[in-house]
């Protein structure tokens, strides 16, 4: 998903490859190649926009909450996500981000969102699954992040950030249980969400590695882990958990190559009002990026929805 | 979900912000009593007072036992050479 600009690969470049390979961590923007700028900024600027658009999806599940414990638990989670967002402006601004425009005066198509979060919360139950699928998947590469990270201030600010996804995740795995257990509505509610959810997290880690054109990302240490073998470790937790219950994924642990693996080639066909996925239907890889690219009917509208609020004497 | 309202939110720098440049404080805090004052993060903020507020809202991971901020342009980095020691973002 990441678009860096083609830049010269000379000898600086190289060296600072190198150097972040044997594990230098480096302080300061001037310590920079304009490769390593680009694709850093590149994604700070991703993770910036991710954290804010949990916001429109998960916040209309606070008016269907079903008790003022779990309201409070969306509204907290929320915050978090906004605080994590803070966190990764104060380090675009140095690299010549303005917040005020980033936020408010941008293009909502200009966003660089991702499917798993441009779909409003129709319920609780949604948001449970959600966090304890979803924010799984965010949590495993903010975790990388933070453990890989040759751009110290950026790996530093996750600290923050992984240590609140746990809670999140922790929520979201408490009420799955507890909605799986409760009666045979919820249960059916559970499973019909794991399946929409399921999919989109898989796809969180963007395409299969043997895809993969930039390499940047690896190769200057921003991240350490490639997208199947992050997909790979979300996997091996999400499957297990999802049997110990019995709730049905469409993946499963394949002995022979001692890995999960998904039950259905990737890309296939979602619909989008139904929200249901469509196995049997494979899409090319090419209406797959188109698909990503323009974002879901409610990408607009929510990112709308957030320039619009009313805020600060407006509200009052 | 609600329908956006009609009108775009409109931003006054000066009331928001406190001036069209941005200012900095640097966020330190400490657990406990035996644990060392440390540089937590950073904070955007037009003046002293709303600087605490976003402190306490945006590093609220624990329950620090002290938190203070420091507006960035009063720390003064000693440099060994040419090595930059000063305060990092984050």
């Amino acid at each position: 998903m990441t678009q860096v600009m083609d830049r010269a690969d000379d000898a600086r470049e190289r060296a600072l490859r190198q150097r972040v390979k044997a594990g230098y961590q480096l302080e300061d923007p001037s310590e920079m190649t304009p490769r390593y700028r680009d694709v850093l900024v590149n994604t700070m600027h991703i993770a910036a926009d991710l954290e804010v658009v949990t916001l429109p999806t998960y916040s209309p599940a606070i008016r269907t909450s079903p008790t003022l414990d779990d309201k409070i638990a969306i509204a907290s989670a929320c915050q978090d996500e906004l605080g994590h967002a803070q966190v990764m402006y104060r380090l675009l601004e140095e690299f010549g981000y303005d917040t005020q425009s980033f936020l408010f005066e941008r293009d909502p198509q200009e966003w660089r969102t991702f499917q798993m979060l441009e779909f409003p919360h129709e319920d609780y139950i949604e948001s449970v699954v959600s966090m304890c699928y979803g924010d799984r998947a965010g949590y495993i590469t903010t975790v990388d992040l933070e453990e890989n990270c040759s751009f110290a201030p950026f790996a530093r600010s996750l600290r923050k950030v992984n240590f609140e996804e746990t809670f999140h995740i922790g929520h979201g795995e408490r009420w799955v249980r507890f909605f799986w257990n409760l009666n045979e509505k919820s249960r059916k509610r559970v499973q019909q969400a794991v399946e929409f959810y399921f999919p989109l997290c898989a796809a969180w880690f963007g395409v299969p590695d043997e895809m993969k054109k930039r390499t940047d990302q690896l190769a200057y240490k921003i991240r350490g882990a490639s997208n199947d073998e992050m997909r790979q470790k979300w996997l091996s937790q999400v499957v297990p958990f999802s049997e110990s219950l019995g709730i049905r994924v469409p993946a499963h642990y394949d002995e022979e190559s001692g890995k999960f693996v998904l039950d259905y080639e990737p890309p296939i066909y979602l619909d989008e009002k139904t929200r249901t996925w469509d196995y049997d239907r494979q899409i090319t890889w090419e209406e797959q990026f188109k698909i990503w690219k323009k974002g879901s009917r409610h990408k607009v509208p929510s990112i709308t929805r957030l320039h619009h609020e009313v805020y600060g004497e407006d509200l009052w | 979900m609600s329908e956006p309202a009609a009108v775009r939110k409109t931003f006054d720098p000066e009331r928001e912000r406190g001036g069209l440049t941005p200012r900095y404080y640097e966020v330190f805090a400490r657990k406990s009593s035996d644990d060392h004052l440390a540089h937590v993060g950073s904070v955007e903020a037009p003046n002293d007072d709303l600087a605490q507020v976003r402190a306490w809202y945006i590093y609220d991971q624990h329950s620090w036992k002290e938190m203070c901020v420091v507006p960035t342009e009063a720390i003064i980095p000693v440099r060994i050479g040419k090595h930059s020691t000063r305060i990092k973002m984050a």
